[in-house]
């Protein structure tokens, strides 16, 4: 039987919700864009599906300032349209804009998009939440303004804990000036030795670089600036690293490639979606599994993560093993199946039950 | 809000003759002289003697001795060069200090993933010079860097005047090996800048070592910026200045730094280090542009239109490394140099939405006339960062009460204003007392469940952060050695 479905209209709504005994326990939702996160997992809990969506809208928008508070269901895209309006943009990138992403699940998830190289992640931009925690109480954590250092930093100890800790009500985040123009340079990458040499050379040496993606044995290169600058970087790439040719994409060409980089599809039948926190060390070995096992993959942040596609489950183990060994984790984003982890230490596990049980000391959200 | 009432005891001798079980007589110190060096840290406005003084040279010495603390509930306070501004290493009378000085190790630099590994005694400043010969250098900025070290930056979150752009030292860390409150040692993060999982690196910086003590870190480098362009403006009054920062901001420009130094902290800085100003400004604002040649370029002609449409009354641009230097060197030196116009001073730290800067300066400038205590004001425009300098002689009866009560009345203003009482100097002793005003009951009872879960006895720098029992007496000194010296200035 399909879990219920609650919409609370308020905070306390949704405080009232957190408390009711009729529920084991609760599974926060917003745009169900991250399938994965979203799908109950297997047990005997009695639970319910409670969604953010009608908690929505921009509570606090200060342009002159860079910050935006806004509450947890409101769309991701209605918050990029407020912001375009003043030339602003959230720097991270967030992907599954168009399909109806939530700010609450984008923080819940942790997930940034590409263009995340140049300012940062989700982690650096956020400022402040509420959220109910698991006694029902509404908490407030950070402060709406770009620098502060009072109090635990809540906000960041709730980027990527998928809805674990608490039921995030509000989120206040910094904003910077939108880019006026970006370009892309792509070329030829064809092994791993020869990508992170590439990757690697540029990171030491270029402070401006928005994106860094290595697909299809392409590496795809963005700056922001006019074409003429993006020409006159391209040619200082073909020297800096040898290359024979390049692709180069401007305006509404480079737009497009990016935006569809930030909607992956949807994996088809038992199929899941991962991503892995990686390094430029890892990518050799991880490469050489890769191709053995079939699995397809993307890598991003000049070699700092990849998105896996890996058909059924019989791989786990091999999976969870291999990541241990490279020192890389990963979270299965969009699947039919519950969410899973790899290469997770028994002591982070460990470590991460003991801050839940502080949070949510009666299990309300696990 | 939940009281929590830690157990108190006393450290007898055989948790003495413990610790020496770990440590050799040159490692574990007791005696009064040697204790005496730990007494105060940055903010000498406290003094407290602890009980022993222990330095490890390994994280399993840091485990045992974390160990010994919890069977015997004992306090301890994690240090590093001791310069935090808000007594944050400030000793327990009835605990110990961990001196972290000699685990000062950088473990690697990886010049492929563009990180280092580090112990918590490296000092900020020789992380950036072993990562030059990679191009590569730490962001985080803060103006001890000389001295401080990466666990007091991680502990406190240092910032730095850099840090509009480049974030604060949160934003560095990708990863760290903890020795929590019960000696469990946990390890967050990677040498990835992405994560899977709630951040628990971000949990554990600037939580000013109540959780635990960091024993390993995992910093992410940057490339060292290709170009500055470093001018200074002069202003006829502190909000023209503000309005010129306002004015950047809004025009979608993104500066590495954005500095406001008022009158006084000029006159302070031409005492102290020889620095020229322009003549007939009350305000002077330096904006700072770094990245490659061509971006800052293009940065420059997109400053130079905002600014002509500002009243600057005066513009000197840096056109050497020689002459950025000089402009930062006057900047920097205001702490010190405030030394020379009043004896003793209070700096707070409180932080402002950038665009009601202006109305935080009347609010201070009125404070500052009915309580009759002057203030001088220099601060970190960009990001709404104030540090206002409360000058007062602590040899005159009241002085000290009168400056405490003003700096009161800041953190109040900030507050109000829906800013923070701290920016980047950490609540530590100091600002205990206001996380009240800033937090609620819910809040604060979340986070010391939070500290539980880590510290169950309460050990890892007992009465500090959190609102509880009364801070030990304020005295005042004067200026810290090294503040004298120029070396660390608080801000």
């Amino acid at each position: 039987m399909a879990d219920p479905f609650i919409q609370p209209r308020t905070v306390r709504e949704l405080s009232d919700c957190i408390l009711d005994t009729q529920y084991d326990c609760i599974l926060p939702v917003g745009g169900k864009t991250k399938s994965a996160l979203t799908n109950s997992p297997i047990d005997q809990r009695r639970r319910a599906m409670v969604s953010s969506t009608a908690l929505q809208g921009v509570l606090d928008y200060q342009p002159s300032d860079f910050t935006i508070t806004v509450r947890a269901g409101t769309t991701v895209r209605e918050v990029q349209d407020v912001l375009e309006g003043k030339g602003q943009f959230l720097p991270f990138d967030p992907p599954m804009v168009d399909r109806g992403s939530t700010i609450g699940g984008m923080v819940a998830t942790g997930w940034n998009g590409s263009c995340r190289m140049k300012w940062g992640g989700i982690r650096d931009f956020i400022l402040a939440i509420e959220f109910v925690d698991g006694t029902g109480k509404v908490v407030r954590g950070g402060a709406a303004v770009v620098k502060n250092s009072a109090g635990y930093d809540l906000p960041k100890l709730f980027v990527g804990s998928c809805g674990r800790l608490g039921y995030l009500t509000a989120v206040s985040l910094k904003v910077f000036p939108k880019p006026k123009s970006c370009f892309t340079v792509a070329f030829s990458a064809p092994t791993a030795a020869a990508v992170v040499e590439a990757m690697t050379k540029m990171s030491r040496t270029c402070t401006d670089v928005i994106a860094m993606d290595w697909v299809d044995k392409l590496l795809w290169v963005r700056w922001h600036g006019s074409e003429h600058r993006g020409q006159q970087i391209r040619d200082a790439l073909v020297t800096m690293l040898s290359l024979r040719s390049v692709a180069f994409l401007s305006g509404e060409e480079d737009t497009a490639w990016w935006r569809n980089r930030s909607h992956p599809e949807m994996p088809h039948q038992d199929a899941s979606l991962i991503k892995v926190t990686c390094t430029r060390n890892a990518i050799a070995v991880l490469e050489d599994y890769c191709n053995r096992s079939g699995i397809d993959r993307v890598y991003c942040h000049a070699g700092n993560s990849c998105l896996l596609t890996m058909r059924g489950r019989e791989r786990d183990d091999e999976l969870d093993a291999t990541f241990h060994q490279l020192g890389c984790q990963g979270i299965v984003l969009m699947s039919q199946a519950p969410c899973r982890e790899f290469g997770i230490a028994p002591s982070v596990r460990d470590f991460r039950t003991r801050i839940a049980r502080g949070l949510d000391p009666t299990s309300r959200f696990s | 809000m939940q009281t929590l009432v830690p157990k108190q005891v006393e450290i007898d001798s055989a948790f003495i003759r413990s610790l020496s079980d770990f440590f050799p007589s040159d490692r574990l110190h007791t005696s009064a002289s040697q204790l005496a060096v730990f007494a105060s840290d940055g903010l000498t406005a406290f003094s407290v003697q602890p009980r022993a003084i222990v330095v490890p040279i390994t994280e399993q010495e840091l485990v045992q001795t974390i160990q010994l603390c919890c069977k015997h509930a004992v306090p301890f306070v994690a240090r590093g060069s001791g310069t935090s501004l808000s007594g944050g290493s400030l000793p327990h009378a009835d605990g110990i200090v961990i001196a972290l000085n000699r685990m000062n190790r950088i473990l690697h630099i990886d010049p492929i993933d563009c990180t280092a590994v580090v112990q918590p005694g490296a000092i900020n400043l020789a992380v950036s010079r072993a990562a030059e010969e990679y191009g590569l250098h730490f962001a985080p900025d803060p103006s001890s860097q000389q001295v401080c070290t990466i666990g007091g930056n991680v502990a406190f979150n240092a910032g730095g005047a850099h840090c509009l752009k480049y974030g604060m030292t949160s934003n560095h860390i990708l990863g760290m090996r903890v020795v929590l409150g019960d000696g469990t040692v946990v390890v967050t993060g990677s040498a990835s800048i992405e994560s899977i999982g709630p951040d628990l690196t971000g949990l554990i910086v600037g939580s000013e070592g109540t959780l635990g003590v960091v024993s390993e870190i995992t910093v992410r480098l940057m490339p060292r910026p290709e170009s500055y362009f470093t001018v200074m403006l002069g202003y006829a009054s502190v909000e023209e200045a503000g309005d010129a920062v306002s004015a950047i901001i809004e025009a979608g420009i993104l500066p590495a730094a954005m500095e406001i130094m008022d009158r006084v902290s000029m006159k302070a800085a031409e005492a102290g280090v020889g620095a020229h100003y322009p003549e007939g400004a009350e305000a002077v604002l330096i904006v700072e542009l770094d990245g490659t040649r061509w971006q800052v370029e293009e940065e420059r002609q997109q400053l130079e239109q905002v600014l002509e449409r500002t009243n600057r009354i005066a513009t000197e641009i840096a056109h050497s490394a020689e002459e950025r230097m000089l402009i930062w060197k006057g900047r920097k030196s205001v702490f010190s140099a405030v030394g020379r116009l009043s004896p003793d001073f209070i700096v707070q730290d409180g932080v402002v939405p950038r665009n009601r800067l202006g109305l935080a300066l009347r609010e201070i400038a009125a404070i500052s006339q009915a309580f009759g205590v002057p203030v001088a004001n220099v601060f970190h425009a960009g990001d709404g960062n104030l540090h206002p300098l409360i000058m007062f002689d602590g040899r005159v009866a009241g002085a000290l009460e009168r400056a405490e009560q003003v700096a009161a009345r800041i953190v109040q203003v900030c507050i109000d204003l829906g800013g923070s009482i701290t920016g980047e100097h950490g609540v530590g002793m100091e600002k205990r007392s206001f996380m009240n005003a800033m937090f609620d009951d819910p809040s604060l009872d979340l986070m010391h469940r939070i500290r539980m879960a880590c510290d169950p006895k309460l050990i890892a720098n007992r009465d500090k952060m959190f609102p509880s029992a009364d801070a030990p007496a304020m005295s005042m000194y004067g200026l810290h050695p090294l503040e004298q010296a120029g070396i660390v200035s608080r801000e």
